[in-house]
């Protein structure tokens, strides 16, 4: 199994990769960078899953899976 | 009446001494010669030949009993029968090898049949994408697509073109009932990073957020090409999207 690695920003879901050369910040501007965070191979994601990060009570924040909602499309 | 005289008989008795004298030199010499040959081995490789006379005739006997003269006549027959089936394959060869002139030349006229057909009917790669997920999504050899997850944007790199030769592109953006669009040279020489195709980039990756593709319901076209060089090939490639943050649908084009 490949490695997998999930980059947050502002505790949201940015983007994933599967490769570890696109592993990195370099695609977000450097002044949201300090909003960002990366993890490796967080238990239980899988492509198309919903995960954010939550505070662990401890001031730590850690990646939490939730059922990713879908918004229908709206149809008047 | 004896008539033989004493004279006589002194006479004889010294012809039969100088005989017996005669007769034992005669022994001498004979005696002599058998010593030497007895000395020479003489005898000995006599009995020796004569075995080895006795060998050769019990193996020749051997050879005509074992049938070593029809197993060599056998050989022979089987030799020939060879030879006959060689020539056949020697014929066989001979046929293949005119086919295998008729093949080449069949080859060289579907090559060519390939190159005008190449030319005449693009090469599509068709693939799902996870909006989300970041990297390579196409390469082959003359350039590579990646898909940034972070700006919804692709984004090339160009592999393996001469040195001094453009790429000039471009994007078209269809949201709603929105279109954006925009084109420009965009890089030179190969890549030495992922270049955008929303403006120039000659001198790094230049940024234009109206062209990430964050909302659902979308279409975006993007093109690159060379500016005037014909041995590189083109692109179109077209995505879309259904929901913003799910698979989106792939289509690359590419021309020669």
């Amino acid at each position: 199994m490949s490695d997998c690695w999930v980059i947050f920003k502002n505790n949201e879901l940015l983007f994933i990769t599967y490769s570890e050369e696109f592993a990195n910040l370099n695609d977000v501007s450097e002044d949201e960078r300090e909003q960002c965070k990366i993890f490796k191979n967080i238990e239980g994601y899988e492509e198309g899953k919903g995960v954010r990060l939550v505070d662990d009570g401890n001031g730590n924040k850690i990646p939490e899976l939730v059922d990713l909602v879908i918004q229908l499309p709206e149809i008047s | 009446m004896n008539t033989h005289r004493i004279n006589d008989d002194e006479r004889d008795i010294d012809d039969l001494e100088t005989n017996v004298s005669s007769i034992n030199s005669s022994i001498t010499t004979i005696n002599n010669k058998l010593s030497a040959t007895a000395s020479s081995g003489l005898k000995t490789n006599i009995d020796t030949n004569s075995s080895s006379i006795t060998t050769l005739n019990s193996q020749l006997s051997n050879s005509t009993s074992s049938g070593l003269k029809t197993n060599i006549d056998n050989n022979i027959s089987a030799i020939a029968s060879n030879l006959t089936i060689i020539s056949g394959h020697t014929t066989a060869i001979n046929a293949n090898i005119l086919g295998r002139t008729t093949n080449a030349t069949n080859i060289a006229t579907n090559s060519a049949s390939i190159t005008t057909l190449n030319n005449a009917f693009p090469k599509e790669t068709n693939l799902r994408h996870y909006a989300l997920n970041t990297g390579d999504i196409y390469n082959d050899g003359f350039v590579k697509f990646y898909w940034n997850a972070s700006q919804r944007q692709l984004m090339f790199w160009v592999l393996n073109i001469p040195s001094g030769k453009y790429m000039v592109g471009g994007v078209e953006r269809w949201v709603l009932t929105g279109i954006s669009r925009t084109a420009n040279y965009i890089s030179q020489n190969n890549s030495t990073y992922y270049h955008y195709f929303t403006g120039p980039q000659l001198g790094g990756a230049v940024l234009n957020t109206s062209f990430n593709l964050t909302s659902s319901y979308a279409r975006a076209v993007y093109f690159l090409t060379p500016y005037n060089y014909s041995a590189f090939p083109s692109y179109e490639i077209k995505v879309l999207v259904g929901y913003s943050a799910g698979y989106h649908t792939i289509n690359i084009k590419r021309f020669n």
